[in-house]
C-alpha cells in the first residue's frame, strides 16, 4: 500500500481532492491508500514519523503558515521520505514549477481553479507514480550513486564511459553517454569500489572496459562507444590488449 | 684566461635558468595563472639548450656587436619562451606570443638597469669579472623581477594586460607591438647609443621605453574601461526600456480585460438571476483562464526577472529572451527568490551564463518544438543555474566538451571549452551535463563562499 498525504487549508479543495483520489484508487484498482488529510504542515510532518514507506503527496503551494511554504514543507518532507513523489496544487497556472522540479524532484503540479481539470490531474498524476513504480521494479540495472553539490545523482553504471581526475584537485570528471558532471572524489576510491569492470588506464583515466570500443596502439588512445577517447599508459597495455582479445 | 666553447656553454647554462626562472614568474603573474609544474620541468632543458647553443657559438665568434646577430639572439630567447609558455599555461597562440615578447623585453630591461652600477664593461676573460658577471646577471636579475612581479600582483596590472590584449573573443593587434617588444628595445638602445656599448645595454634609454609602453598600456586600459561603462550604461538602458516596454503591455491588457470584464459581468449576474449554476462556473474559470493567459504570464516573467539584482545579468537575460522572441521560441525564466551573490565574479557569471544559453537557444532552434527553460535558484548556501533545452536527438553529451567540436560543423564550438576554464577557475563550482527525457540540461553550481567543504561522497 502506497500512502497519500493531502495538505491544503482549504478544507473545500481538501475534500474534493479527497474525494477524487478515492474514486480513482477505486476504479483503477490502485494499492493506495489516503494515510493523512491535514490543513497544517505540522501535521503532514508528524504523521511521517512512524511512517517510513514511499509515499504520495499532494501539497498546496501557498499554504497560510509561518514556518513552512509548500516548497520548504517539500523539503523537510524529501528529508524523511527522499524517494516520495511530490505533486503540487496550485490556485495560479504561472507557477515557477521548474524550479520545485529540480529542488523537490516533484512529479508534476495541478491547478485548482477549474475542478474538471484538477480531477484529471489527480487522475495523471496517480497513473505516472503507478507508471514510475512499475519502471522502477523492471529495472535491475546497478546504479552509481555520486553528490554532486548537494544533490544526489544515480547514474547507471553501464552507462559510464571512464572517470577522469579533474583540474582542480579531489575533482573527478565523470563522462557518461548521456551525461558529464564533475565531483568531489578520488579516484583510488572509485578504483576500489567500482571492481572489475573497471580499470586504470592511465594515471588520470579510469575507464570502463565494457564501454571500450577499440584501442588506437599508435596513438595509445582508447576509443570509446560514442567516440570519445582517452589516453592509456605504457602499463596499461598489456591489460588492454588482454581484454580486447578475449 | 681564453674561454673555450663547452666553458662558455656551460657558465651560460646557470644564467639561462636564471632567465627561465624569471620569465616563469613574469608570465605567471602577467596571465594571473599558475604554472602547470609538470611542464615547466619539461620545457626547462630544451629551452636553456635552444638558447644557450648559438648564444654561445655567437659569443665566441664575437658576433655579438653586430644588432643583427643581437636580434637573432634575442629572438631565438623569445621563440625559446613562446614555446615554453604555451606549452606551460596553455593559453592562445597569440597570448604566449604577447606574453613571452613582454616577458624577454622585462628580463632585458632589468639586466640594463643594472648597468645604471656598473663603471666599465666585464672583461670576461679575467676570473674575478667572470664572476662578479654571472652574479649579477642571475642574482641581478632574480631579485628585481620578483620585484616586478609584487608591482604586478599588487596592482592587479594583469587585468589591464589582459584587458589591452582582449579577452577570448576580440581580435586585437596589441601582441605584435608586445612581441616586438625586445627587438624594439635592442633598436632604440642600439640607436641612441652612437655604438658605445655599456654590457650592451643603455639602462636610461631601457627604462623610459619601458615607462612608454607602460603609459600606453594604461592609457589604453582606461580607454576600455571608458568604452566598457558606457557599454553597460547602454544595456541598463536598454533594459530598463524593455522594462517599460513589458509594464506597458501589461497595463494595456489588464485596460482591455476590464473592458471585457464587465461586459462578461453583466452576462453572468443574470444568469445568476435565472440560477444557472453551471453557466455561472463556466464564467468564473473562463475569467481566470483568460485573466491568466493574457496578463499573468507577462507579469510573472516580469517577477522572474524583478528577482535578478545583478544589473550585468539581468541586461543579459532580458537580451537572451528578445532573441528567443525573435526567433520564436518559448524561453521561461525562473527566479523564485532574490537571486544577488552569485559566487563569482559577475563578469565570468555573465560569460559563463552567456555560453550556456547560447548553445540552448541555438539548440533549440533546430527542434520543432523547441524550447529554452532557464532557472536561478539560491538556497541560501548554493546557488543553482539550470539551463534546459528540448533535444529530440541524442547528444554526445561527453563530445562537445572537446575543444573545437560541434554539432554544427566547424568554426563553431568554443563555448563548452572557454566554459569549463572559467568553472575551472572557481574552487567551489562544479558543472554538469546531461540529457533525460527529451531535454538536454545545462547545470552550473556555485556553493557561496563560507559554505563547508565537501569531503569524500562516493557510495556505489
Amino acid at each position: 500500500m502506497v500512502p497519500i498525504y493531502l495538505c491544503d487549508d482549504e478544507p473545500g479543495i481538501r475534500r474534493a481532492i479527497r474525494r477524487e483520489i478515492e474514486k480513482e484508487i477505486l476504479i483503477s484498482g490502485y494499492d493506495m491508500e489516503i494515510a493523512a488529510e491535514c490543513a497544517a504542515p505540522e501535521d503532514v510532518l508528524s504523521s511521517l514519523q512512524n511512517n517510513r514507506r514511499r509515499g504520495i503527496y499532494f501539497l498546496d503551494v501557498d499554504l497560510k503558515n509561518e514556518r513552512y511554504t509548500g516548497f520548504t514543507l517539500g523539503q523537510a518532507i524529501r528529508r524523511e521520505d527522499p524517494r516520495g513523489f511530490l505533486i503540487y496544487v496550485t490556485a495560479f497556472r504561472e507557477l515557477a514549477f521548474e524550479t520545485f522540479r529540480y529542488q523537490l524532484e516533484a512529479l508534476d503540479y495541478i491547478v485548482k481553479d477549474d475542478p474538471e481539470e484538477m480531477f484529471a490531474g489527480i487522475r495523471r498524476c496517480l497513473a505516472s507514480v503507478v507508471e514510475r513504480l512499475q519502471s522502477e521494479k523492471e529495472d535491475s540495472r546497478k546504479y552509481f550513486t555520486v553528490k554532486f553539490m548537494d544533490t544526489v545523482r544515480h547514474i547507471p553504471i553501464d552507462d559510464i564511459l571512464f572517470f577522469e581526475t579533474g583540474a582542480k584537485s579531489h575533482r573527478i570528471i565523470l563522462h557518461g553517454l548521456k551525461e558529464r558532471l564533475d565531483f568531489t572524489g578520488s579516484i583510488q576510491e572509485l578504483q576500489q569500489d567500482l571492481g572489475q569492470q573497471f580499470l586504470r588506464i592511465h594515471r588520470a583515466y579510469l575507464a570502463n572496459v565494457n564501454q571500450i570500443k577499440y584501442l588506437d596502439v599508435k596513438e595509445r588512445k582508447v576509443i570509446f562507444s560514442n567516440g570519445e577517447a582517452c589516453w592509456f599508459s605504457r602499463k596499461a597495455k598489456q591489460e588492454l590488449l588482454r581484454l580486447n582479445t578475449v | 684566461m681564453e674561454l673555450d666553447y663547452f666553458t662558455i656553454l656551460l657558465l651560460n647554462i646557470p644564467l639561462m635558468l636564471s632567465v627561465y626562472l624569471v620569465s616563469l614568474v613574469l608570465t605567471s603573474s602577467l596571465l594571473d595563472q599558475k604554472p602547470d609544474k609538470k611542464s615547466t620541468l619539461i620545457f626547462i632543458i630544451p629551452c636553456t639548450l635552444l638558447i644557450v647553443f648559438p648564444a654561445s657559438l655567437f659569443y665566441r665568434l664575437d658576433l655579438f656587436g653586430s644588432l643583427f646577430i643581437s636580434l637573432i639572439e634575442i629572438y631565438l630567447e623569445t621563440a625559446a619562451w613562446v614555446i615554453a609558455a604555451k606549452g606551460i599555461f596553455h593559453i592562445r597562440w597569440r597570448h604566449t606570443f604577447a606574453a613571452a615578447g613582454l616577458s624577454v623585453f622585462l628580463c632585458r630591461t632589468i639586466s640594463s638597469l643594472n648597468g645604471i652600477f656598473l663603471s666599465r664593461n666585464f672583461d670576461l676573460t679575467v676570473p674575478r669579472d667572470l664572476a662578479v658577471y654571472l652574479f649579477t646577471e642571475s642574482c641581478g636579475l632574480v631579485l628585481p623581477a620578483l620585484f616586478i612581479v609584487w608591482v604586478i600582483r599588487k596592482n592587479k596590472l594583469s587585468e589591464e594586460y589582459l584587458s589591452v590584449l582582449g579577452g577570448e573573443e576580440k581580435a586585437s593587434c596589441w601582441w605584435l607591438l608586445f612581441f616586438a617588444l625586445p627587438g624594439l628595445d635592442m633598436i632604440v638602445v642600439e640607436l641612441t647609443n652612437e655604438k658605445v656599448y655599456l654590457n650592451n645595454s643603455n639602462p636610461i634609454v631601457s627604462a623610459l621605453l619601458l615607462l612608454l609602453i607602460y603609459g600606453i598600456l594604461n592609457y589604453t586600459f582606461r580607454c576600455n574601461i571608458q568604452k566598457e561603462r558606457i557599454h553597460q550604461q547602454m544595456i541598463s538602458l536598454n533594459q530598463q526600456k524593455l522594462y517599460i516596454q513589458n509594464l506597458e503591455t501589461v497595463q494595456k491588457e489588464v485596460r482591455h480585460f476590464r473592458h471585457d470584464f464587465k461586459n462578461m459581468m453583466a452576462g453572468a449576474s443574470l444568469q445568476a438571476e435565472e440560477g444557472n449554476l453551471a453557466a455561472v462556473r463556466k464564467f468564473i474559470s473562463g475569467v481566470t483562464d483568460d485573466f491568466e493567459r493574457q496578463v499573468g504570464k507577462q507579469i510573472f516573467q516580469i517577477t522572474q526577472t524583478g528577482n535578478i539584482q545583478i544589473t550585468e545579468l539581468k541586461g543579459l537575460l532580458i537580451l537572451k529572451m528578445t532573441e528567443a522572441q525573435e526567433k520564436k521560441l518559448p524561453f521561461r525564466l525562473e527566479v523564485p527568490n532574490p537571486f544577488c551573490d552569485p559566487g563569482m565574479s559577475e563578469r565570468d557569471l555573465c560569460r559563463a551564463v552567456g555560453i550556456l544559453l547560447d548553445n540552448a537557444l541555438e539548440a533549440a532552434e533546430t527542434e520543432d518544438n523547441g524550447a529554452v527553460t532557464a532557472i536561478f535558484y539560491d538556497d541560501g548556501e548554493l546557488i543553482h543555474i539550470i539551463i534546459r533545452n528540448t533535444a529530440a536527438e541524442t547528444v554526445p553529451v561527453s563530445r562537445i566538451w572537446e575543444d573545437g567540436y560541434s554539432t554544427k560543423g566547424s568554426r563553431r564550438g568554443n563555448g563548452l571549452p572557454s566554459f569549463r576554464q572559467i568553472v575551472n577557475r572557481y574552487d567551489q563550482a562544479a558543472s554538469c551535463t546531461r540529457q533525460e527525457n527529451g531535454f538536454f540540461i545545462q547545470e552550473l553550481i556555485i556553493r557561496k563562499t563560507g559554505g563547508k567543504r565537501h569531503g569524500s561522497n562516493l557510495s556505489v
